[in-house]
């Protein structure tokens, strides 16, 4: 029988990849070098939807502990490891807001949990944070601020676009195409990235 | 006069699907676009990637600074042997490991025991000698409680084992969305059966007891973007099992995703309520 590889050594220098490998393995020190690389953006994060310290760290928390206990949840061949990250505190953080507010959930919200996408691999890895933050804030400025905000709202907020056509008196059909052609400029302009 | 809507696009469909706002019939045009053109899966995934590259564009702020040591001493106090899933055995017992770390102390002792040796206090090491023989029989005795009650656990998951050695059966893994309230840990569980068989077994750890006007449902989301499909309703035993029939075979038949809802035994199967465990897709 093969003995299982040996797990990776790993440094400040490791790709997501190779730190999530040793994540696998149970190297503690990988899950030290994530958090220093990614915990003040799932922070941040988290925050700007709960606006609370303390549960925005219950939620960071809880973000990085589930990959570390449950690293088959991320696979790399589906995307990015920092994508990942920050969409698991999203819906973490959106969990937290909507069972405050009323505890249901739907059916429509819970269909997009059915993703089937395979090899996807994005350049991310070739960026650093620092880039990627500065390419995000540009593409964001060249989005218009009405449709920048639209985004936003729906993606801090967790509000659907029927709610926030309600909420701002838009007719529906007019907050989806508005927010569709957004997240589309979105992408291209992020192409280098995604 | 109005204008017709123009038909949208597969990606602005795409769009839509990433911000989750596509109507029934507008998934249904996804689905059948993602079968004609497979390569637009790539395409759900860079609009995933876009969107979630939003937090990048906004100011960053710390955490505190104990979060991190909070974090991993979490960690370290949970390793769990490498290469966890794809198991095709049910665990039928908490997971229960021994961290290196508690021997620290008994390696401790040894150390000192032998330095004192070197000054002549033979008697201070035949006490600690002592010490690490209490503590090792402790954990002889620990051990054997815990082989007992694995054995009786062994005992009452026959029939899931039995089930388990049908060369057909499947086992689908579910991860909980959220901590049990009274123990914080995340639910666990898997789901045993056969394709096209409507017979449905699930051995679950941690997932929370439900109160008399709560009922667990699954659902089985038959090909990505589907809706999900009713499979039936359950309550555990206090082992953490339950065995019913599923309304339809369709969903045992390999399904992409499985979910887990809290419900009230009175709603209506035709939604959903909060999710509480969901497969890995």
């Amino acid at each position: 029988m093969d003995s299982p590889p040996l797990p990776p050594i790993v440094n400040e220098q490791s790709s997501d990849l190779e730190i999530f490998l040793a994540i696998q393995a149970q190297q503690v020190r990988a899950l030290d070098l994530l958090y220093d690389r990614y915990s003040k953006l799932v922070y941040s994060t988290a925050s700007a939807i709960l606006n609370n310290v303390e549960e925005a760290e219950d939620v960071t928390q809880e973000t990085f502990l589930r990959l570390w206990q449950r690293s088959e949840i991320y696979q790399p061949q589906r995307g990015s490891l920092s994508g990942f990250l920050i969409t698991l505190t999203r819906s973490r953080s959106l969990d937290r807001v909507r069972s405050k507010a009323a505890r249901q959930t739907k059916l429509q919200r819970i269909q997009t949990f059915a993703d089937d996408v395979s090899d996807y691999n994005p350049p991310l890895e070739f960026v650093t944070l620092e880039e990627r933050s500065s390419l995000v804030r540009e593409a964001l400025q060249q989005l218009s601020p009405g449709d920048r905000q639209l985004l936003e709202t729906a993606y801090y907020e967790g509000l659907s676009q029927s709610e926030i056509a309600a909420r701002d008196g838009i007719p529906i059909g007019t907050v989806k195409s508005r927010a569709r052609q957004a997240l589309k400029k979105l992408r291209t302009l992020l192409n280098p990235l995604v | 006069m109005t204008r017709p809507t123009p038909e949208p696009e597969p990606i602005d469909l795409v769009a839509g699907y990433v911000l989750n706002d596509l109507s029934p019939e507008e998934a249904d045009r996804l689905q059948q676009a993602l079968t004609e053109t497979p390569s637009l899966r790539g395409e759900i995934a860079a609009f995933g990637e876009a969107l979630a590259l939003l937090p990048y564009g906004m100011p960053i702020v710390e955490p505190s600074a104990h979060l991190k040591s909070k974090i991993l001493n979490a960690a370290a106090q949970s390793i769990r042997p490498p290469s966890p899933v794809l198991s095709n055995v049910v665990p039928i017992a908490t997971a229960r490991r021994r961290n290196w770390k508690q021997w620290i102390p008994a390696i401790s002792t040894g150390i000192a025991a032998v330095a004192v040796t070197t000054l002549g206090l033979n008697q201070l090491q035949i006490n600690r000698q002592s010490e690490q023989t209490a503590a090792l029989q402790r954990q002889l005795d620990a051990t054997k409680q815990e082989l007992t009650n694995l054995r009786r656990e062994l005992q009452a998951n026959q029939n899931t084992i039995a089930l388990l050695s049908q060369p057909d059966t499947q086992t689908y893994t579910l991860t909980g969305a959220t901590p049990n309230p009274t123990n914080s840990r995340l639910a666990k569980a898997r789901i045993i059966a056969k394709p096209g068989d409507r017979s449905v077994t699930l051995v679950a750890q941690d997932l929370p007891k439900l109160s008399n006007n709560q009922i667990y449902r699954l659902w089985a989301v038959a090909k990505p973007t589907a809706a999900p499909m009713y499979c039936g309703e359950f309550r555990q035993d206090a082992s953490g099992t339950a065995q019913w029939t599923a309304p339809s075979a369709a969903c045992t038949q390999n399904p992409s995703q499985l979910l887990i809802t809290l419900d009230a035994p009175t709603d209506p199967t035709t939604s959903a309520g909060p999710l509480v465990m969901r497969s890995l897709s």
